[in-house]
């Protein structure tokens, strides 16, 4: 049971910088866990060495028993881990609906010419991907917006819409980097709610990112901290706002 | 000047602007991708119209089948050249990219004089193109006609592609986060490559059609093609592929009016583009048709 997500004493240096030093962490299959830390303490670099875009300097990330270390992004997104950016990353001239159909891009046998000379397996597959690209659109309220250029949407929509492009490649464990940033409380609140369903609807692991105390507090299942690059705590939130060396990493030593 | 010959003008303006058109798409889609002026486009001409000559010459293929052979064999020679000259850059430096880029170019016309040498070769003109037509009481060779209309086909096709199929959008949304593209489960190295091709089958169809225009091939045949057509990307605003072809228009036309207007100043024909480039480059750096690039990592 072991063996859904792994990873094991990773470590990123860049030059003589110590980025990520031994992070280990072992997800179940449906759990809910937040890393948190204050800024600059190596959070997103860890998602990018999960997702391909850096390669650990060592250490191995394992997904489903097998070693996925150094794996291209693009195989990383196969293999279903899929995630969002801290700041968000949409094609912001694509319409909102091409945004979440571009997920669907690793699953399609088409090629060019079939779609060029109109053949009908791309049309009857084009129509199935469209109505699929909505039913998330649906899921995540942006249904109405499917015409609109992603890049005319207000931050709370685009937020939401870079969720429904990641859920599109039907992942199986899911990285938020920040989702609440930039949110009111009331948006906070609604994401949280909307995050626990998701994860129910699709069955997914979810490993978020985040600076809200309150939103990772009343979210997470489980808390892993970082201080430059060093895991500082571990365990449930109650376990985790009593920790003194937490306290000290984001309040500094007292007087 | 009369009527007659300022339309004579016009249609010789389009028939050229049409050709530096369908070379600057290929410029102006591997920019917006990849942020790179890709020198070596120029010569992928020069490579198509060898290309078509040996298939004719030696293979003994009716230009039919060998015209559009060349085509596809210069579109795969673009892949190549993004495997061996770009690829292996992706993370280095924009500056290096773009060294590598006029390195490559040297290197494909000094490899075409080692191999075939510096003497000019004829192209062999299939007598179909040669047909000469009256027009509103204008002679008309009809090569100079079907330029525009087969540039126009390629681009409604490429259009077709870029803005309605899959790969189309993967292009478009790599030109504007290549990270964000990989994690949508798309190989970036693919969808370069096909973009590398679709830009070089055009630049191959210009530079056919350029030797059937000027029947003289030689190494050097696509630099100042090349060149122009660059000038011409810049012009219609660089990564926007309906720009790139108005561009190429428009100083095709320009060129054209240029020497029929002001015969004593012909000679400067080839200065006239530079200075386009110039004007675009201070005044409007976005050009006709372009938004502000934003610079990618």
């Amino acid at each position: 049971m072991g063996d859904f997500f792994q990873l094991n004493d990773l470590v990123m240096q860049f030059g003589g910088l110590t980025a990520v030093k031994d992070f280990s962490i072992e997800l179940q299959a449906g759990e809910l866990v937040g890393l948190i830390g204050p800024n600059g303490a190596g959070k997103t670099t860890v998602f990018n060495m999960i997702t391909g875009f850096l390669t650990p300097t060592s250490g191995q990330v394992r997904w489903q028993g097998e070693e996925i270390t150094g794996f291209p992004v693009h195989k990383v997104t196969a293999q279903g881990i899929a995630r969002t950016f801290q700041n968000i990353r949409l094609f912001t001239d694509l319409t909102v609906l091409e945004n979440v159909m571009i997920s669907f891009h690793q699953r399609i046998r088409t090629f060019f010419w079939e779609a060029m000379l109109g053949f009908p397996t791309y049309r009857r597959e084009e129509k199935r991907i469209r109505e699929s690209a909505m039913a998330f659109l649906q899921e995540l309220g942006l249904a109405h917006l499917a015409k609109e250029k992603a890049g005319g949407l207000a931050y709370g929509q685009q937020r939401r819409l870079e969720i429904a492009r990641a859920l599109a490649t039907r992942p199986k464990l899911l990285l938020l980097d920040e989702p609440a940033a930039g949110m009111n409380p009331q948006e906070t609140n609604e994401l949280a709610v909307l995050v626990r369903e998701l994860r129910d609807k699709y069955a997914l692991t979810i490993f978020l990112i985040e600076h809200d105390m309150k939103f990772v507090m009343g979210l997470c299942e489980r808390i892993k901290v970082l201080d430059y690059g060093i895991t500082i705590a571990e365990g449930t939130p109650a376990e985790i706002q009593s920790n003194q060396a937490v306290i000290k990493a984001y309040l500094g030593e007292p007087k | 000047m009369t009527g007659t010959i300022l339309f004579q003008q016009l249609i010789n303006g389009i028939s050229l602007g049409s050709l530096y058109g369908l070379v600057a798409i290929g410029y102006t889609m591997v920019y917006g991708i990849l942020r790179l002026i890709n020198f070596a486009h120029g010569d992928l001409l020069m490579f198509a119209a060898y290309t078509a000559i040996y298939l004719i010459g030696i293979f003994t293929l009716p230009w039919q089948i060998s015209f559009p052979l060349a085509m596809v064999i210069t579109g795969l020679m673009g892949i190549v050249l993004d495997r061996c000259a770009y690829r292996p850059l992706r993370d280095a430096p924009r500056i290096s990219l773009l060294i590598s880029a006029i390195g490559a170019s040297f290197l494909l016309e000094n490899l075409a004089i080692v191999i075939i040498g510096g003497i000019p070769k004829g192209f062999p003109r299939p007598p179909m193109f040669d047909h000469v037509i009256t027009i509103l009481g204008v002679r008309v060779q009809v090569l100079t006609l079907y330029t525009p209309v087969i540039t126009i086909v390629l681009l409604l096709g490429l259009l077709y592609i870029v803005y309605r199929t899959k790969v189309g959008k993967a292009m478009r949304a790599a030109s504007k986060d290549f990270e964000a593209t990989r994690l949508m489960g798309i190989n970036l190295d693919r969808v370069i490559a096909i973009t590398f091709f679709l830009g070089s089958f055009l630049a191959a169809a210009g530079g056919i059609m350029w030797a059937m225009k000027y029947p003289q091939v030689n190494p050097f045949m696509g630099v100042f093609p090349g060149l122009k057509a660059f000038i011409a990307a810049v012009l219609g605003g660089i990564g926007n592929i309906v720009g790139a072809v108005i561009g190429g228009f428009l100083l095709g036309l320009g060129e054209i009016m240029i020497v029929a207007f002001f015969p004593e100043v012909s000679q400067y024909k080839d200065a006239f583009a530079f200075v386009i480039l110039i004007l675009v480059l201070l005044f409007r750096p976005t050009g006709i048709m372009g938004e502000p690039m934003i610079d990618k990592t």
